[in-house]
C-alpha cells in the first residue's frame, strides 16, 4: 500500500521531539466513531482554550495514525488499544495518557441467507478481517468461544471498505471490522445480514498517545492536551445533537446513522485498570499470533497517569 | 588496478557488500529508529524464522504459482496484441492508443476493480500479474514488427514467403530479439503487479506476508520480505538473460546489451 | 525475333517516386527485353534508374507506366520465379548460413535430406562449407555476400535479378566474387539481370550491355559483347575489348555531362 511506502521514506528520518515551545502540534486521528471526544476537542477549539495549536491529521486506519507518531510525524495520536500492544510488544516505545472511550465498534456481519445464524455456523465460511486490528482480534476471541479453530474458516485479509465490496458482490460470506463499516455492509444485504456485536467478549478503547521523549521535554503539554479533553467530553454530555453533529460532519456521514452508532460507546477520559488487563490479554494473543518467544511486557510501565491525576485525580483508578 | 585479474562479479558483489555494512552500522549504532528501517542481520533473523516455520516456503509457493501464471498468460497477450498493432496499420492506431491510455493506470488502484470483476481468488491475482507483465512485452513486440527491415521482408518474398508464413518467418522471428527485451521487462512489471494484488483479498504470499508484518507492526519481517522479492526477481532477470544467450546465440549482441 | 515470349521485358516503362512538386521521375521510357538464359548488365551512373529497374522487375515496385512482363505475364509481386542478391547481403540474422541457404527449399516443402544437399552442393560452390552452423553475424562482408549468391541460387529461379552485389566489397573480394559468379551461373545457367556501375565488370561478366542515363533513367545504348565463355580477365586486355570500353566510358562521361547541364 501507499502508506507502506511512505513508511519506509519516513522511516529514515530521525524522530526528535519539537523542542520549540509555541510549535504546531500534530493529532493523528482514525476516521472512527469512538474518537468521538477528540473531534469535539478540535472542533470546539478547546486545545486552542488550552494554549495549544493543534492540527489534527485523519487517517482511514489507526494503525497508520500510530506509523505517524511512531515516526515523529505526529505528537498525539489516538488509536484502539489493539495496535499500540502490537507496537509495543516490538519493542517501539510510547505513552499512553488517557483513553477517551469505551468501545463496541468491533463487530461481525455475516449472510443470514448462506446459513451464518450463530457464530459455530462460521465453519467453512468465507471470512474478511484486517490483521492487526481491533475486530481482528474480536474474531480471535469469538472463534475461541466457540471453539472454532482458525484452520477451519477461509479467512481472507483486505482492508474494511474492500471487506464491503467483497461483501456486497457476494464473494465472501462475512466480515469482522469496526463501524462506520459494518454498517455500510448493512446497506447492501440489510435483511440477509446477521451482525454480531462484541459484548461481553471485548470491550475496546480508544487511547490517547504521545512519544516519551516528547512528554518528558513537555510535560505541560500532555496536561493541556487533558484538559481539553474533558472540556470535550463535558461538552459532549450537555449538548449531545451537536457533538452528534460535529462527528458526523468529519466522517462525512449521515447525522441519524451516526446518533445510533455513538451510542454503542461510552465516552469518558479516563484510564482504568481495565486498561492494562485489556492489553495484557491482547498482549498474550499478538505473542500467540506471531509464535513469539518475546517477553509479555508490563504495560503498566506504558502508562503515563501523572497529567490525568493532576487534572482529575477521580478519573484515574489503575491498580 | 588488476582488475582484469579479478572475476566479473566481484565489482558489484563488493559494492553490495559495503552498502550492507553500513547499513548494518547505521543501525547498530541508533542514529535512527532501528526498528523502523531494520539492518540487515534483524532481515536475515527474520528470514530464517520464517524458514524454520515453513511460512516462507508456502508463501514463495503461492506467490510462485500466480507469478509464472500471470507472466506466462500476459507475455502471450503482449504477444498477440503486439503482432495485431504491428501488422496492422488501423490497429495500432485504435488499439494502441487505447492500450497506451491504459498503460499508465498504476497497478495498485487497479486491484479493487480486479476484485470487483474476477471476485476474491488466483484468477483475480494472475490477472494482474497478467496486466503488468502484457505491456512491455505489447510495445516491445509492436516495434519490432513495425520497424521489420525492408529487405529482409523483400528477400523473404523472392525466396517465396508470404502471408502468414511471412509473418512467422520474417517478422516474428526478426521482432524475437524485441519479444526478449520485453519480457526481462515484463519480469519486474508482473512482479510489481503481484505484489499489489498480493496485499488484499490474500492470506499467503511473499507480498502478502509483507503487508501482514505491517500490520503487526513486525518491520523485521517487513525487510525480509521485501529483500526476498528483490532478490529473487533479479534472479530470474538474470536466469531469463542467460537462457536467451544460450538459446539464441544469434542475439548474443542484443543480449550482452541488456 | 522468336516468337515465345523474352524472360523478361520492359514495354514503354516510367516510374517516379513522389507526388506534386516533390516529384522525382525516376525512368522515362524504357523499353528492352532480356533472353532467356542470357546475361544482361545494366550499365549507368548513380541515380539513373537502374536500381528502380530491377525492383521492377522483382516485384517490389509496380510501374506507375508501361508494363513489365516476365514470360509475358505482368508482374504483380515478388515471386519465385525471380531470385534477388542484394547489395547489402539481406541474409536473415536468425538463420545460420545452412539456414539461409536452405530457406527457400524449405518453403517449398522439400524434404530434409535433399534440403541438406542443395546446401551442401552450394556451400562447396561457395567455398564456405565450415560454415554451415554459423550465423551471418560471425562471417565477413565478402562472406556473407557469397551466402547471399547461394541463397539466391539455391532457390533455383528462372531469373536472377542483381542489384549492384559487390559494389560494397574491396577490389580484391570483388575480383574472387566475380570469378565465383561466373563460374556458379556457367553451372546453372540462368537469365540475369545484373545492374552496375562498374564499366569492367560489366565487360567480363555480360553477354549484352545496355547504357543508362540519368535520371530520367532511359536506355541509351546497347553493346553485346561476344567473348566466348568461359571467360577470363586477361581477356580484357584484348584490343578490340579496349575501344569498347573506350566506347561505354564515353557514352557514360556523356550522360553524366548532359545531366550536369
Amino acid at each position: 500500500m501507499r502508506l507502506f511506502a511512505l513508511a519506509v521514506t519516513i522511516c529514515v528520518v530521525r524522530a526528535s521531539p519539537q523542542a520549540a515551545e509555541t510549535t504546531k502540534l500534530i493529532y493523528a486521528l482514525p476516521a472512527s466513531v469512538p474518537a468521538a471526544v477528540a473531534y469535539v476537542a478540535i472542533d470546539r477549539e478547546f486545545f486552542k482554550q488550552e494554549g495549544l495549536e493543534v492540527e489534527p491529521k485523519m487517517f482511514s486506519s489507526g494503525r497508520q495514525a500510530l506509523q505517524a507518531l511512531l515516526a515523529g510525524q505526529a505528537q498525539i495520536q489516538s488509536v484502539s488499544e489493539t495496535p499500540v500492544v502490537h507496537a509495543i510488544v516490538q519493542g517501539n516505545k510510547l505513552a499512553t495518557i488517557a483513553t477517551i472511550a469505551r468501545h463496541g465498534e468491533a463487530k461481525l456481519i455475516a449472510r443470514k441467507d448462506r446459513g451464518i445464524f450463530k457464530p459455530g455456523d462460521l465453519r467453512g465460511r468465507k471470512i474478511a478481517t484486517l490483521p492487526g486490528t481491533n475486530s481482528d482480534y474480536f474474531m480471535y476471541r469469538l472463534l475461541k468461544r466457540h471453539g472454532i479453530k482458525p484452520e477451519e474458516v477461509k479467512i481472507a485479509n483486505m482492508s474494511p471498505p474492500e471487506m464491503v465490496v467483497a461483501y456486497a458482490k457476494g464473494d465472501i460470506d462475512g466480515y469482522f471490522a469496526w463501524e462506520p463499516h459494518i454498517y455500510y455492509g448493512r446497506r447492501y444485504h440489510g435483511e440477509r445480514s446477521t451482525v454480531f456485536p462484541p459484548a461481553g467478549l471485548y470491550e475496546g478503547r480508544v487511547t490517547v498517545n504521545m512519544a516519551p521523549d516528547f512528554l518528558a521535554a513537555r510535560p505541560e503539554a500532555a496536561r493541556r492536551v487533558i484538559r481539553a479533553l474533558l472540556k470535550a467530553r463535558d461538552f459532549m454530555g450537555r449538548h449531545p445533537d451537536e457533538a452528534a453533529r460535529i462527528v458526523a460532519s468529519r466522517l462525512a456521514m449521515d447525522a441519524k446513522v451516526l446518533r445510533d452508532l455513538m451510542r454503542e460507546n461510552v465516552y469518558a477520559v479516563e484510564l482504568d485498570g481495565g486498561l492494562p488487563r485489556l492489553m495484557t490479554e491482547v498482549g498474550a494473543w499478538v505473542l500467540e499470533q506471531n509464535r513469539s518467544d518475546k517477553p509479555m511486557p508490563d504495560f503498566r510501565r506504558y502508562i503515563d497517569a501523572t497529567a490525568l491525576m493532576k487534572e482529575r485525580p477521580s478519573a484515574v483508578s489503575l491498580e | 588496478m588488476s582488475g582484469d585479474k579479478l572475476p566479473a562479479w566481484a565489482g558489484p558483489s563488493a559494492t553490495a557488500a559495503l552498502f550492507a555494512l553500513s547499513w548494518e552500522c547505521l543501525g547498530r549504532w541508533q542514529t535512527y529508529p532501528a526498528h523502523l528501517f531494520p539492518p540487515p542481520s534483524e532481515a536475515a533473523r527474520a528470514l530464517a524464522d520464517m524458514w524454520a516455520s515453513g511460512e516462507l516456503l508456502r508463501d514463495a509457493a503461492a506467490s510462485g504459482r500466480r507469478w509464472f501464471s500471470g507472466l506466462l498468460l500476459g507475455n502471450l497477450l503482449g504477444l498477440a496484441l503486439g503482432v495485431l498493432t504491428g501488422s496492422i496499420p488501423w490497429a495500432r492506431r485504435s488499439v494502441g492508443l487505447l492500450l497506451n491510455f491504459l498503460r499508465t493506470i498504476p497497478f495498485l488502484l487497479l486491484v479493487p476493480f480486479a476484485m470487483l470483476w474476477f471476485g476474491l481468488g488466483e484468477l483475480e491475482k494472475i490477472a494482474i500479474t497478467a496486466w503488468g507483465a502484457a505491456f512491455p512485452v505489447w510495445l516491445n513486440v509492436q516495434t519490432g514488427i513495425v520497424g521489420v527491415e525492408q529487405e529482409y521482408v523483400w528477400a523473404a518474398r523472392c525466396l517465396g514467403a508470404s502471408g502468414l508464413r511471412l509473418v512467422w518467418e520474417v517478422h516474428l522471428k526478426r521482432c524475437l530479439a524485441y519479444l526478449v527485451a520485453g519480457t526481462r521487462l515484463s519480469i519486474a512489471t508482473g512482479t510489481f503487479a503481484l505484489v499489489a494484488a498480493e496485499m488484499s483479498g490474500a492470506f499467503e504470499g511473499l507480498g502478502f506476508r509483507v503487508f501482514y508484518s505491517y500490520q503487526m507492526f513486525q518491520t523485521d519481517r517487513m525487510m525480509a520480505g521485501v529483500l526476498l522479492i528483490a532478490f529473487l526477481g533479479l534472479t530470474f532477470d538474470r536466469v531469463f538473460v542467460e537462457s536467451v544467450r544460450r538459446l539464441l546465440p544469434w542475439s548474443r549482441k542484443v543480449a550482452d546489451e541488456l | 525475333m522468336s516468337s515465345s515470349p523474352s524472360a523478361l521485358a520492359f514495354q514503354g516503362v516510367g516510374h517516379d517516386y513522389g507526388e506534386g512538386p516533390r516529384l522525382v521521375r525516376a525512368l522515362d521510357r524504357v523499353d528492352f527485353e532480356v533472353h532467356h538464359r542470357e546475361f544482361l548488365c545494366l550499365l549507368g551512373p548513380s541515380g539513373c534508374g537502374k536500381s528502380t529497374l530491377l525492383h521492377l522487375a522483382a516485384g517490389f515496385l509496380l510501374p506507375r507506366r508501361g508494363a513489365v512482363l516476365v514470360d509475358g505475364a505482368e508482374v504483380l509481386g515478388p515471386g519465385v520465379d525471380r531470385g534477388v542478391v542484394f547489395q547489402q547481403h539481406s541474409l536473415f540474422p536468425w538463420e545460420t548460413v545452412a539456414g539461409n541457404i536452405g530457406f527457400g527449399p524449405r518453403l517449398k516443402g522439400f524434404s530434409r535430406k535433399e534440403r541438406e544437399a542443395i546446401v551442401e552442393r552450394y556451400l562447396a560452390e561457395i567455398g564456405l562449407r565450415e560454415f554451415a552452423a554459423r550465423y551471418p553475424s560471425e562471417l565477413s562482408f565478402g562472406m556473407r555476400q557469397r551466402v547471399g549468391l547461394a541463397r539466391a541460387f539455391a532457390n533455383d529461379p528462372e531469373i536472377l535479378l542483381m542489384d549492384e552485389p559487390f559494389a560494397s566489397l574491396d577490389a580484391l573480394t570483388r575480383l574472387q566474387m566475380q570469378e565465383l559468379l561466373m563460374s556458379v551461373w556457367e553451372r546453372h545457367t540462368k537469365t540475369v539481370m545484373f545492374v552496375t556501375h562498374d564499366v569492367e565488370e560489366a565487360l567480363l561478366l555480360a553477354d549484352r550491355i545496355l547504357i543508362l542515363s540519368a535520371r530520367p533513367g532511359r536506355v541509351l545504348s546497347e553493346f553485346r559483347i561476344t567473348l566466348p565463355r568461359p571467360r577470363s580477365r586477361f581477356q580484357l586486355a584484348d584490343r578490340h575489348l579496349t575501344e569498347l570500353k573506350g566506347e561505354i566510358l564515353s557514352a557514360l562521361t556523356s550522360t553524366l555531362r548532359r545531366e550536369a547541364s
